[in-house]
């Protein structure tokens, strides 16, 4: 797994992005309140195996990239990415799917490795709240 | 209490929707395609629809036009909520007849309150 720090400067970088989307944890904390922590293992659980499947269709999807199939996967990873507060990640994932819709995107053999990365930083993040 | 039809595919969203919703007393019927919750908004009349914009079987925009193009559904509230925040995305969905639109991620004080409103308390 490469580390998400180990890519060059770009235009919306993702490391511009705070690794945590804490505008999104705020309105967790208002939902939850006392149950935030129970709350988030849960979200998290959900998560991890949502993630493991759309990644997986998307191992498969890279196999013979078309970028519309693509991009509409990468946009689902995205919505369960955001989901869970991971700020980094999803923006990473959105200028993805920009580039994909845009036809600009090229880094097709390094996209699962980055985001693997981005949502690893992630959810180890999120360990230090819960 | 409302009773709120949940349209959506995404396992993470309709949690975060359960958790916010039931905790204020809604009552809801969760469906995770659009053909399905077409057909558990003639069957069951929910209050009010949250709908996402990527539904398998029937789009989220195809459903929102198939509820406003039926005479005995048309008055149904419907709010959308969509990862995407373009403007002309949200111009579109108002034309089409979504009442209100939520881009994730959404504070849930708002959406209860665009609930109360779309829903008075004595219906």
């Amino acid at each position: 797994m490469s580390s998400p720090g180990s890519q060059p400067a770009e235009k919306n970088d993702p490391q511009s992005f705070p690794v945590l989307d804490h505008q999104f944890l705020s309105f967790w904390k208002e939902a939850a309140g006392e149950d935030l922590g129970a709350f988030l293992e849960e979200l998290k659980s959900l998560f991890k195996v949502e993630y493991q499947e759309r990644r997986e269709e998307l191992i498969a999807a890279l196999e013979s990239p078309e970028d519309e199939v693509l991009s509409a996967l990468v946009h689902r990873i995205c919505g369960s990415i955001g989901n869970v507060a991971l700020g980094r990640a999803a923006a990473y994932c959105r200028s993805v799917e920009l580039g994909l819709r845009a036809g600009t995107f090229t880094e097709y053999d390094s996209l699962v490795s980055r985001m693997d990365a981005y949502v690893s930083e992630g959810l180890e993040e999120l360990e230090t709240i819960s | 209490m409302s009773k709120i039809l949940i349209a959506d595919d995404d396992p993470l969203m309709i949690r975060l929707l359960e958790f916010n919703l039931k905790r204020h007393g809604h009552q809801l019927i969760i469906c995770r395609e659009g053909l399905g919750a077409e057909h558990l908004i003639r069957v069951e009349r929910p209050d009010i629809a949250i709908i996402d914009l990527m539904l398998p079987g029937k789009s989220g925009e195809e459903l929102i036009e198939t509820i406003r193009g039926d005479e005995d559904l048309a008055g149904l509230p419907i709010i959308v909520v969509t990862g995407r925040g373009e403007d002309q995305l949200h111009n579109q969905l108002t034309q089409a007849g979504a009442n209100r639109i939520f881009t994730k991620p959404f504070a849930p004080s708002l959406l209860l309150s665009a609930i109360s409103e779309l829903v008075p308390p004595n219906e």
